[in-house]
């Protein structure tokens, strides 16, 4: 951290930090879909950011849930 | 937001970038460590990422149909616990492009997540109880994800703003028509030069 404080000070720190980004760009591979359709399934009907388990990718009935 | 709050994120943001340049990664591939092919759908990592004193929780994931989104590879969803309600309250994801990059925060509809609600204003509050500290034992996605967060908290309040206003104005939480409430785009080096711009003129 203490090299980044300097760099944030310095007139050189903007370009580093330009690089730096640059250096993380890394084409990331393509999500397939999942196996079964019944999964597709539980995802288009539940809440595909919810917490839970109970739906892929929620809480329970939500697709982007926690569990 | 005073000078502390603003310079801080930026040089840790600075250092993660640094860090994760070093081993030739990004966020992204953080997460999905040793998965070569990530499954739509999933969370990443799977035990999910842990900080804020243990009161935010995020993952990473792409989304099949029908949410497939063309401008994206994928979104951490970012929950912090609200003591109060006892409850994960989603406060924000934040879309990453197909190079692992930052793009955009998005406020999603409540039947996205699912999960507690709050009103922006006290979201934002809830959020900046938990960012206050410094972290210590994290890993590195979760120091970025937990800097980002401070970084762009003044945005995520606008944008909880803005969600709020769309749902007063008359959209239904559970219209399943409607996945995305609001969206702040996100240009990290922009932010950085402007961070770094402020911190000059105050030395």
């Amino acid at each position: 951290m203490k090299k980044t404080r300097l760099l944030m000070g310095s007139a050189l720190g903007l370009a580093a930090i330009a690089v730096a980004i640059d250096h993380t760009r890394h084409k990331l591979p393509d999500a397939r879909p999942p196996a079964t359709s019944q999964q597709q399934g539980e995802m288009s009907e539940g809440n595909p950011c919810g917490l839970d388990s109970g739906s892929p990718c929620g809480a329970d009935e939500n697709p982007c849930g926690l569990d | 937001m005073g000078g502390e709050r603003t310079s801080v994120p930026a040089a840790a943001i600075c250092d993660c970038l640094f860090r994760m340049a070093d081993k030739a990664t990004n966020p992204v591939l953080e997460v999905l460590g040793a998965v070569e092919i990530p499954v739509q759908g999933e969370k990443y990592p799977p035990e999910k990422l842990r900080f804020g004193g243990n009161r935010l929780l995020a993952w990473y994931h792409s989304h099949p149909e029908p949410w497939l989104r063309d401008d994206e590879h994928g979104h951490f969803h970012v929950f912090v616990h609200a003591v109060s309600m006892n409850e994960w309250v989603h406060v924000a994801a934040l879309s990453m492009d197909e190079m692992g990059q930052p793009r955009a925060w998005m406020a999603t509809n409540h039947w996205v997540t699912g999960g507690g609600w709050m009103d922006g204003a006290s979201l934002a509050e809830c959020l900046r109880q938990v960012t206050v500290v410094d972290p210590d034992h994290l890993t590195l996605v979760e120091t970025w994800l937990y800097y980002m967060l401070r970084l762009y908290d003044d945005d995520i309040c606008q944008l909880l703003a803005k969600r709020d206003a769309r749902l007063r104005a008359g959209t239904d939480p559970e219209d399943r028509s409607v996945y995305e409430l609001a969206c702040s785009p996100v240009d990290l080096l922009a932010r950085l030069q402007t961070e770094m711009a402020a911190l000059s003129h105050s030395v």
